[in-house]
Parts: structure tokens; sequence; C-alpha cells
């Protein structure tokens, strides 16, 4: 039996996104664990995000986290436009559970889709409040005033600035005002805004410049205390017993701390803390995962397709094609392995249970994830506290890219912190970051696809396996697996069926639950269902001896898609032997991406990416490039470098000697292009990572279909390959020194 | 023992001296600008200038710092005035997230003190050693190459 139903609408209907986390109290109802926040804030609730302080400067909270997407600037810019002051009139600040209602989780590029109009409802709200208080000050009519830079004037030339309306210097302001009145000026053209559509100075650029800025590991309060959880050395293994006085005998341990079957220690330097852990020397049970199984784990799509468990059937528009004599066949595998986050920031949190003013046990913690809500809701179930009692500050993420959703160090802290009712903060190393965070998930596809004699596809067959995403083991606790595995996961299937029009379309997956924790990766399954799709679109086009822009435009009338596949074939029409790929992103973000590849020393070198983008209404064009530029090389090192591996329940990629990531000498030259769109901003942060791996991979193909055509004796080659697993290995392929 | 850090001198109590000069400087000292990247030298975030060299401070012991000077990001600006690094990283949104910037820049910084007319091959070269997640380093190259003619520009 298949099911067509989402996972999504599964959560719906279990009240767990209607409700949200946020009405969830501690206890209602005890089998939903906490989750990350899927609601996007009610606009009743975003009144404190935007107000004036005594010195007329505007504070904003930046209802998203900010992980160097560069939302707080986007974002900013529209309460700039709204509330008609320079950009640097405006402190932005980090988002806070106290200051705050919960803001939707900080993922799948969605922030300025779903929170620019609320920004700008918020702007706009204190505005027309204070325009209404300058109205009274001035002795005329709301409407006989017009809004000037910082503040308001009259027709007669008598002019207010927004501080001298505060009631009393030392009041901040925030709005209360309906909203139904307020017009935005955020939603003029982008050629009448002062902000919006400009490319600005980041907002807090000075601070990272100068090692100023906060991050989580930078966090000290007086007092405060280091402490370390005792991880695992393997998965699946469980604490049997440790030295509790040996490392309480260590010079500076504070306290070794038992909770929840784990085990702490808490010192008062760093140094102090690896001591005591050391000194535990625990007793751990034997590895109880067959390794012989760990490999079985490894997804193969023809054995999913041979034992029938491909179980959610996404598509299939029923076959009006049957294959006749005159079409070709082709049947192509892809595989793309786990892949790590691998941010520069190691997570961090310092937390800090104290006794408030009103006598309420109380907890402050500073970390940095992208849902401080879903911090929040865990700390205070685990440690049974009302969540009014837990208040998460969130600061600047050193990286997030789906890997920080949840932020395991802060639950740490906040346990270990409880125990000794002093400030404790925990600091994980890289080898903790690479073993005990969930991986982004291996893919294995199969596309079946028949071309029918004027060389358009007559049937495609996406068939894939891989494992959970949004329904990731770190969010849904083991005893409703079974509940959310029966529904396909929404995450893994991101960018699965291809966004072509094709007759006779068919799309089965199945989401797997492994050993390994697997969770969101940049773009979900966006990159590697886009490197399958995309890679096989070329080797159709190639079997239909058709420019591959050509044929896809072919299996299009969406007017974006086009408009970006016209445009990248315009760019690189001097070039020979480029590679191609495109996706719409959500339906909502377009991109078209080529590549060069040229060989050197028989490795793969990405000389040129070239990326045409519509992401709609660009609100801060040079944020927008910037991550444009940042997904391109992310494609880089995903179609060159990036496997994340582990052996015996243990990874083994445990720092960047293992795990390469991209460096400067693996930079192509970058060309983008953003179309000037009108439609509705969407976003910006994973989409052109979708098609990098895929154009690099056809890139790749063509480089070499050119030298084997020209037969160059000089040219390494002898045969063209093509290139369908990920990391992208050509010492193991058909290049030959010749002659 | 002293170790001296942005022309200034500080003592180091015995129970510090055994640390990574990383490990003082921002547990101990709390100069918090460099950052820990990996704790094996192999990502240049934690980069500070020793005797204006740059040096991996997560692996360098603080003991074998002995006399010679420190600078980190916070001593790197002329008081108010910005180091030509950092006006170039600004004039050129260079960060994202920003955690490995202090990295990039201390690394940018004693490059073009050994050479103040580099091509952009050897930025790259000289650069090749600090990782940047967020995938910058476009904006790096031209930023050191800005940086350079800034510092030019000055003389």
């Amino acid at each position: 039996m298949k099911s067509k139903q989402s996972r999504r609408q599964f959560l719906i209907k279990m009240g767990w996104v209607a409700g949200g986390i946020t009405v969830l109290g501690v206890g209602s109802c005890s089998v939903i664990p906490p989750l990350p926040t899927f609601k996007v804030t009610p606009p009743d609730d975003i009144n404190s995000w935007v107000q004036l302080k005594p010195d007329g400067r505007i504070l904003f909270y930046v209802p998203r986290a900010e992980m160097g997407q560069g939302i707080s600037t986007g974002l900013a810019q529209i309460v700039a436009e709204e509330m008609n002051v320079p950009l640097s009139q405006i402190d932005c600040h980090y988002q806070s559970t106290a200051v705050m209602a919960p803001c939707q989780m900080t993922v799948g590029s969605q922030s300025m889709e779903n929170y620019w109009r609320l920004t700008a409802q918020s702007a706009a709200t204190l505005r027309v409040h204070l325009q209404a208080l300058a109205a009274e000050h001035l002795a005329v009519a709301a409407a006989e005033i017009r809004l000037v830079e910082s503040g308001f004037e009259t027709e007669q030339g008598l002019h207010l600035q927004y501080k001298e309306l505060l009631p009393n210097s030392s009041i901040v302001l925030t709005a209360q005002a309906s909203r139904a009145t307020v017009t935005l000026l955020s939603e003029r053209d982008n050629s009448e805004c002062t902000s919006i559509g400009k490319s600005v100075v980041a907002v807090n650029l000075d601070r990272i410049i100068t090692g100023q800025e906060t991050y989580s590991r930078d966090k000290r309060i007086d007092g405060m205390l280091h402490g370390q959880v005792l991880h695992p050395p393997q998965l699946g293994v469980a604490l049997l017993a440790f030295d509790k006085a040996a490392a309480e005998s260590e010079v500076d341990v504070i306290a070794v701390v038992e909770f929840d079957d784990q085990v702490g220690v808490i010192a008062e330097t760093p140094m102090a803390v690896a001591k005591g852990i050391l000194a535990l020397s625990p007793r751990w049970s034997n590895f109880d995962i067959n390794t012989g199984a760990l490999e079985q784990e490894q997804m193969d799509i023809d054995v999913s397709i041979e034992q029938d468990t491909l179980d959610h059937e996404l598509l299939d528009t029923g076959s009006d094609s049957a294959s006749s004599a005159d079409t070709t066949s082709l049947s192509m595998r892809f595989d793309t392995p786990m892949v790590a986050h691998a941010a520069m920031e190691p997570r961090s949190a310092l937390a800090h249970w104290h006794t408030n003013e009103k006598d309420h046990t109380v907890c402050d913690i500073w970390t940095a994830c992208q849902d401080p809500w879903l911090v929040q809701s865990t700390v205070s179930k685990l440690l049974s506290v009302g969540r009014s009692h837990v208040t998460v500050h969130n600061l600047r993420l050193g990286g997030g890219f789906g890997g920080r959703v949840v932020c395991q160090a802060a639950l740490e802290a906040a346990c270990l912190s409880k125990a000794v009712d002093k400030p404790v903060k925990v600091q994980w190393s890289r080898e903790d970051e690479f073993r005990y965070n969930y991986v982004g998930p291996q893919f294995s596809t199969r596309i079946d696809a028949q071309l029918t004699a004027d060389g358009r596809i007559g049937r495609w067959h996406h068939r894939a396996v891989a494992s959970p995403i949004l329904t990731s083991s770190a969010f849904i606790p083991s005893y409703l697996h079974w509940a959310v595995d029966k529904l396909p996961d929404p995450g893994t299937s991101r960018g699965m069926v291809a966004p072509y029009t094709i007759s006779d379309k068919q799309v089965d997956f199945a989401d797997v639950r492994i050993t390994m924790p697997t969770g969101p990766w940049r773009g979900l399954g966006a990159a590697p269902n886009a490197f399958a799709v995309e890679s096989a679109m070329d080797e159709l086009a190639n079997k239909a001896a058709k420019h591959p822009i050509d044929f896809r435009l072919e299996h299009t009338d969406d007017e974006r898609f086009i408009a970006v596949l016209e445009r990248i074939k315009q760019m690189t029409s001097s070039e020979p032997t480029v590679g191609y790929a495109a996706t719409i992103y959500k339906e909502v973000t377009y991109v078209a991406v080529a590549a060069l590849v040229v060989l050197e020393g028989g490795r793969p070198l990405v000389q040129q990416l070239w990326c045409v983008h519509d992401c709609g209404r660009v609100i801060s064009p040079n944020q927008v490039r910037a991550q444009i530029e940042g997904n391109l090389v992310w494609g880089v090192g995903m179609a060159l470098q990036e496997q994340f591996r582990f052996e015996n329940g243990i990874a083994s990629t445990l720092n960047f000697d293992t795990y390469r990531l991209p460096r400067q000498m693996d930079m192509p030259k970058l060309a983008i292009e953003l179309i000037d769109s009108r439609h509705a901003p969407s976003g910006a942060a994973e989409a052109a990572l979708a098609p990098a791996a895929a154009s690099i991979a056809n890139a790749l193909f063509a480089m070499e279909s050119a030298l084997e055509n020209a037969g160059q004796p000089t040219a390494q080659i002898t045969k063209a390959h093509r290139y369908r697993r990920l990391p992208i290995h050509t010492a193991k392929t058909e290049i030959r020194p010749s002659g | 023992m002293k170790i001296r850090i942005n022309r200034q001198d500080y003592d180091i109590p015995q129970k510090w001296v055994h640390e990574s000069l990383l490990s003082v400087l921002r547990d101990y000292l709390a100069f918090t600008g460099t950052k820990f990247g990996c704790g094996k030298g192999l990502c240049g975030a934690c980069t500070v200038h020793m005797d204006g060299q740059i040096v991996r401070s997560c692996v360098l012991p603080v003991d074998a710092v002995k006399d010679r000077p420190i600078t980190t990001i916070e001593g790197l600006a002329d008081g108010q005035n910005l180091h030509p690094v950092q006006v170039a990283w600004k004039a050129l949104s260079v960060p994202q997230c920003g955690y490995c910037q202090v990295g990039q820049i201390m690394t940018a910084a004693a490059f073009l003190e050994k050479n103040n007319d580099p091509s952009r091959a050897e930025v790259i070269q000289a650069m090749n050693g600090n990782l940047c997640r967020c995938g910058t380093y476009d904006r790096i190259q031209n930023g050191v190459l800005y940086a350079a003619k800034i510092r030019r520009e000055k003389v």
C-alpha cells in the first residue's frame, strides 16, 4: 500500500504543526516530544520586533537566526524602508525567547518568503503609531503630516524627530496600533525604495572584522565554569561504569554530574574538564551493532527495486505513451554519499541556572542554533520546569546549513549547570561535531527514461532510496518512528520530481531509517535529487543529439524557467565544453548553472561556474549574490570532495584532513546574474547548490567528449565517461595517458 | 611566565603554561576574537601573528611563545583606524557567517607585509590554508588584492 499523504500533513493531523510547540505545555501530552518550530509567527505576535529606543535609534529583534545567510541585513533593510531611516540607525539583535513569540525554525530558505511582510508590518505599525503621536504633538490631523527621514513634518514645515516623540526618555516604545490600516512602504517597487534593493554593508560586519562579534563559544559571564559530557566512542554502546572518584580528585574539577544515563565533568578550566573526563576511565557495553548490517544500510537502489521496498509513490501520471519500437531507453543509476555540515564553528552553549527576583529558579542559555524555541522546550521538558523559566539567547551562528536545528551542547550545558547552580559552558570539539551530529543522508537513485523518435522524453521513472530528513531521528524519538515512517519524508523527496513536462512520469522512493542519524543538510534532498535528475537530463539530451539547454526548453513551458535556461545558454555561448544543470528550488526559485571543468594532473578542476538566478524580488542584492557564491563553492565540494564515512558505528571522517572542503585552490571563477523579477521574494540560501554538482559532472563529460572526438594525442583521454557517483573520482575512470 | 600580546605583557599562571596559545588567549585572557575551528591546525580559524609570522594558535603551546610578540585581531587595527585588510573586507562585504574571517584577515595581513603587490595566483597560494565553509573565497581573493592596493597607495 503506497501513500500519497505527505509527512508534514501527518504532523498537522497530530496537532504538532497546527499547535506548534508553543501551546504544548509540559505534560500536556507526554507522548509528544518537543518538536522544531514549524509555525510562522502569527501577525499578533510581532510587535516586539521593532522598537524605538530613547536615543532615537531603532532596535530590531531579527525574527530569524543569523548564520551568515545575511537575513538580519535583508530584514533590517525592510525596517529601514518602513521607518525611513538609514540602515546605520538600526541596531539588530538576534533572537531571544524572552522578547519574542516563537519564530519558525530558520531552515529551507524561507526567511524572506515568510518573514519580509511580517517584518514590514511590525515596523510600519510602529511608524503609524509614531505618526499619530506626532499629530497629537503638533495638534494636526495625522493625514496632514508626512514622513521624512527619521521623523515627520507638517506642510507648514514643522519638523519632529522620532526621538522627540518618546513620552519619557527612559521608556522604550513598542507599537500597539492596529495593522489593518497600515500601508507598507516596502510594497513599492524597488526603484521607489530607499533601502530595499540596494547593496549595503552587512549588519554587524564591523564587529566581525574586528573580532568583536560574540559567537556562542565567545560568550562569558562571571563565575562561569566549563563542562563536558562524556560521549560514547561508538553508536550503539551504553555506559556501564566509570571512576567517579578519580575524576573528582582531579585538580580544579568541581563536580562529576550524573544525569539521564550520562555523566559529565564540571571544572574551572577547559583543560581540567578534559583531565576529569579522561579520569572517568569509562567502561562501555559491547558494540552491539552488526557491522554487516551497517554495510547493508548502504543505500542500493537496485536492491530496493529488486526487493520491492520503495513504498512511497510521489507521482504517477499514468502511462499514455506505451513504449514502441522507435524509442530509445536509458537506465541510469546515481549515488551520492552521506555528507557533513562542517560549519566552521563547533557548537557550544553557556547555561546559567539561578534564582530570579521573583524567587523562581530560571535558566538563561546563550547558544547559536536554528531553533531557539526548540532548545527552550527541550530543556524545559528535560528538567521539568515551565517554558517561561527558560530563556534562550540565540547568538550569531558560525554556520548552520541545517546542522543546528538541534543544539545538543545547549542541552548538555543546561543539565550540567542545573546540577551545580552555576553558569557552565560546554564547547564541542571538531571531532564531536563530526561524531555526534546528524548527517545528510546517502541517496541511491535509478532513472529509467525513454526517448521518442523526435528526441523527447516519453517516459520517466525515477526511483530512489535515502533516509529521513525532516523526520530525522534527531527530532523524532524512536517510539514514534512507527507512525511517521509510514509516510514519505518531504525533506528527502525535495526536488525529486523533475521540473519537466513529461507525459508519463512516475516517482517512487523509500526513506529508510539507518543507525546513523540523518537529517537536514543544505537544501535537504534538493542537491542529491537534482544531481540525479539533471545528470539524467544531460545524458538524454546527448542521446537525442540536442543541445542540453534546448532539450530542457523542449520540456518546460514555465516562463521563469525558460528565462534562466535561455540566459545561461547565452552567457556560455562561446564556451565549447560546458556542462549545464538547472532546478526550480521548492517551486519558487529558478536557477540555471553552467560549469567548465579541466583536468589538472588527472584531477578535475572546476575552472568557471556561471549561474542565472531568479529568486523573485531581490531585497538585498549583495546578500543574495553572496549566498549564490557560497552555494556554488559548496557544489564544488559536493561534486568532487565531500563524503562522510563511518565504520563500525563510528565516524571515520573526524576533521578537515579526512573530510575535505573546497579551498582557495579549488575555486572556480564565478559569473552570477540575478534576474530582475517582480515576483514575491523567495529563497537564495540553498537554491544554487542544487544544480551545481550535476553541472560539474556534465561538464566533465563534455570536456572528455571533446577530447575524445578530437583524438588529441596529448589529451590523456581514451573515452568520455559519465560520472554518476559523488564525489567524483577520476582515478578509477577510463582516463589514460594516451600513446 | 609572561607573554606579550598586542604590545602589552600578560602574566600566565603556572596551570596554564602547558596549554595552547589559543586556549590561553580565549579562555584565560578573554581575547575571543581568535576562533577555535579544528584544534589540529587544519583550518586556520585560530591564526594569529607571532613576530609578524602567521601561526596556528590551536597547536602552539603557550610556553613555546617565549618573548616573541603576539598580535591578535584585537590588536590589528591602529586604534580606531581599521587595518587595510579590514577596510577591504568591509568594502567588499567578504564575511558571511564570519567565523573564519578573523583567521583569514590575520593570514592576509601577514602575507601583505611580505608581498605588497601580489598576483591573484599568489593570493590563492597564500590563503589556501584558511578554510571557509560559507565559500567566501572569491571575495577573499578580491579583498586581499584590494587591501594590497590600499596599502600601496598609503605609502
